[in-house]
């Protein structure tokens, strides 16, 4: 059943008189217990892709559904909120925060129903990914790279939606641990049935993942 | 973790940025404090002072506007009849009169005379004489005379005067214990003043009892019967309060005032203005016409608040003749502390200014601080947040840094207001630069009060004024500093930030 969809997405630059097409009609469609890559070079548009379909910009023309709704009607910030998560590249933690106080900030953002337990439900979801609860209360930049990006997927789970979206996630970490978050994110579709996409470079990333899109020159294809 | 908690963690996790911003707002605001203490002790002396002082009005030519006006006025202008300004109506002072401010209101008629046996009081101790029994007339058209209203004098003997003595012409008169006990006086005993008046003029205009002396001076006298009517004692102001540092020009000036006091007599307007007809004719052969118009009557006006003074002053200024204007004994405020006014004005500007640089200042600090968390507020918006609680998280940590620092200001800058009004207190600063030389002896009007009392009565303290002034004027400058920073915040684009 698809749950993201892009329908004839444009987005563009105006250069004067002239459009420099980032992504061109792309329309693809994104399921529940499936784990994406979408692959391209430096430039190719993933970066964009990746900021239309977690609201944090708008196609020119085209729309994004979720669940069959536009997202421009549940609105950028509610659909941020209450539909997605989204895990950087650089980890974009709170510094000033702990380990479990970063990954309460989007429960008490989030208008989706959680369990009352909140800290508890924090403190498990970080146990989940690997880190244990002397470290859950450091600050985060008293952690490893792979420990902060493992705190960002604890966050992104947090809010307990159903598309988590990644930029990049495997960025800035060594191959040991670049698997160990592969294997979260397959995890995290196959069991917990959510819809991962992930946009990289990386072709480990991309031969594990159920299904790879490239982009090419702005257009989104499945074959490479 | 809502934007309440993060902004506690934010402040209590950063605490450089915390301290930093704290030190900004404490520094900027012990001097809005310590202007804020002076501008709030300077109207509080001001405005106790001028309680103290009473709340009276009279009315007086402006001399000053006239000569200012008249000045390039011909001699044959000058010396013409209409040259000098009328002297308002006695109907002019009863429009005044009923104006809402007044609590009560009197004019009067004044006279002075000499006697020969009639003894004045002077001193026991010798130490002030007028060299001749001179005694002062004050009348009224009140049975209770104002200054006896006002507790200038209090009745100690005798009924005072009757509606009768007031609104017919009768010869009674009020005397004070102290010239009652010198000639032996009692409440209803009937005597002759014995006027005596020495004038310069041609002997053959004098008509009775008179005598030419070698000077080439002759002295007039007569005799004018009155009736005592009531004995009264003046009331001494308590001087417990007044400064030790008061000069002794004020002590002397305030001895000549109470024996002038004592030695007044008083009576209603009709007998001084009956009084003076005689004393024309018998000094100057002149008789006089019967007409209010030749007599010159001084108006008091009690008002009911000091808070009266300016409204009062417009609407009775309005109905007065041209030249003439409203005078309030706390107009004289200005003469005696006029370096406190200066204060006030000095306190205001800064306070002004330092408000303005200080919300330059904040914003620019905060300002510098949010770029430097622009990653994290790009971290709340790609969360949902929405951009109020997030503008709703800097603001207060702005507050509650600076409230914090503008709670430890105001104990600090009162102490540096109170610092500086004392070091300003023993400087040449405080004195009056202008003099306009109106002093008023002997009436309501008359203010008991020099420059060292007003700086007794100067005090740098928590008052409440002080607290909620500085809180609502530090808060609001902290909050219109918070405008700028936030404007940026509703600008970020997060997709930038993030990606």
């Amino acid at each position: 059943m698809t749950l993201l969809e892009t329908k004839a997405v444009d987005y563009y630059y105006q250069d004067g008189d002239q459009r420099r097409y980032i992504l061109k009609e792309t329309s693809v469609a994104f399921e529940k217990g499936r784990f994406y890559a979408i692959l391209g070079q430096s430039g190719s548009g993933k970066t964009t892709f990746l900021s239309l379909i977690s609201a944090l910009d708008s196609p020119k023309t085209g729309e994004i559904l979720f669940e069959g709704t536009d997202i421009e009607k549940i609105g950028h910030e509610n659909y941020r909120r209450d539909d997605i998560s989204i895990i950087f590249q650089s980890y974009n933690l709170i510094p000033y925060l702990s380990a479990v106080e970063n990954v309460l900030v989007p429960m008490s953002i989030t208008k989706n129903k959680l369990p009352d337990n909140q800290q508890e439900v924090a403190y498990n979801l970080l146990d989940y990914i690997g880190i244990t609860k002397e470290k859950a209360n450091r600050l985060v930049n008293q952690l490893s790279g792979g420990e902060q990006q493992r705190v960002a997927i604890a966050r992104a789970l947090a809010t307990n939606v159903d598309i988590i979206l990644a930029d990049e996630p495997t960025g800035n970490l060594d191959e040991a641990m670049e698997q160990e978050i592969i294997d979260i994110f397959k995890d995290l579709a196959h069991v917990h049935n959510k819809c991962v996409i992930v946009v990289t470079h990386a072709n480990e990333i991309a031969q594990q993942a159920d299904e790879v899109l490239y982009l090419r020159k702005g257009v989104l294809s499945s074959h490479e | 973790m809502n934007f309440w908690q993060r902004a506690l963690k934010s402040i209590t996790r950063r605490k450089g940025k915390s301290f930093i911003l704290f030190l900004v707002v404490f520094v900027l605001g012990n001097v809005i404090a310590g202007a804020v203490a002076i501008q709030q002790s300077t109207a509080n002396v001001e405005r106790e002072t001028k309680k103290k002082m009473g709340n009276v009005a009279t009315v007086e030519m402006d001399y000053e506007r006239f000569e200012k006006e008249t000045a390039d006025m011909s001699d044959e202008e000058r010396y013409s009849e209409d040259f000098y300004p009328k002297t308002p109506s006695v109907d002019v002072y009863e429009q005044i009169g009923e104006l809402s401010y007044i609590k009560y209101y009197d004019y009067s008629n004044t006279s002075g005379f000499e006697t020969n046996k009639l003894k004045v009081y002077t001193p026991e101790d010798g130490s002030m004489g007028m060299g001749g029994n001179y005694f002062s007339l004050k009348g009224g058209n009140l049975t209770e005379p104002l200054d006896m209203r006002e507790g200038l004098i209090k009745l100690v003997e005798g009924e005072g005067f009757t509606d009768k003595d007031i609104n017919e012409s009768t010869n009674a008169v009020l005397v004070s214990k102290e010239v009652a006990e010198a000639n032996n006086l009692s409440v209803g005993d009937q005597l002759v003043w014995d006027i005596r008046s020495e004038v310069y003029m041609d002997s053959s205009e004098a008509e009775e009892d008179e005598e030419t002396e070698d000077s080439g001076s002759t002295v007039v006298t007569f005799d004018y019967p009155v009736t005592i009517a009531g004995i009264f004692s003046v009331v001494k102001k308590d001087d417990s309060g007044q400064s030790d540092q008061s000069d002794s020009a004020q002590q002397s000036n305030q001895a000549w005032m109470l024996m002038d006091q004592i030695n007044t007599f008083y009576a209603s307007n009709n007998f001084v203005k009956e009084f003076n007809k005689v004393q024309m004719e018998k000094l100057w052969g002149e008789s006089s016409e019967d007409g209010d118009d030749q007599q010159y009557y001084t108006p008091m006006f009690v008002l009911n608040s000091i808070d009266d003074v300016d409204a009062f002053r417009q609407e009775a200024d309005a109905l007065l003749p041209d030249y003439y204007k409203v005078v309030t004994n706390t107009d004289q405020y200005d003469e005696i502390a006029g370096g406190f006014n200066r204060l006030g004005v000095i306190a205001n500007y800064i306070v002004i200014i330092a408000s303005i640089a200080a919300m330059f200042i904040i914003s620019l600090v905060v300002l510098l601080f949010l770029r430097d968390r622009k990653q994290e507020l790009g971290i709340y918006l790609s969360l949902g947040e929405s951009r109020g609680k997030v503008i709703g998280q800097i603001v207060i940590e702005v507050l509650l840094v600076s409230a914090t620092a503008l709670l430890v200001s105001l104990v600090t800058g009162n102490l540096l207001g109170g610092a500086v009004s004392n070091t300003l207190m023993q400087s040449d600063f405080m004195s009056p630069q202008v003099d306009n030389g109106m002093v008023y002896y002997g009436s309501l009007m008359s203010v008991d009060l020099n420059l060292n009392d007003v700086k007794d009565a100067y005090q740098v303290n928590f008052s409440v004024g002080y607290i909620i002034t500085y809180l609502l004027l530090g808060l609001g400058t902290v909050l219109l500093s918070a405008v700028l920073p936030l404007l940026y915040i509703l600008r970020l684009n997060p997709k930038k930030i993030m990606m």
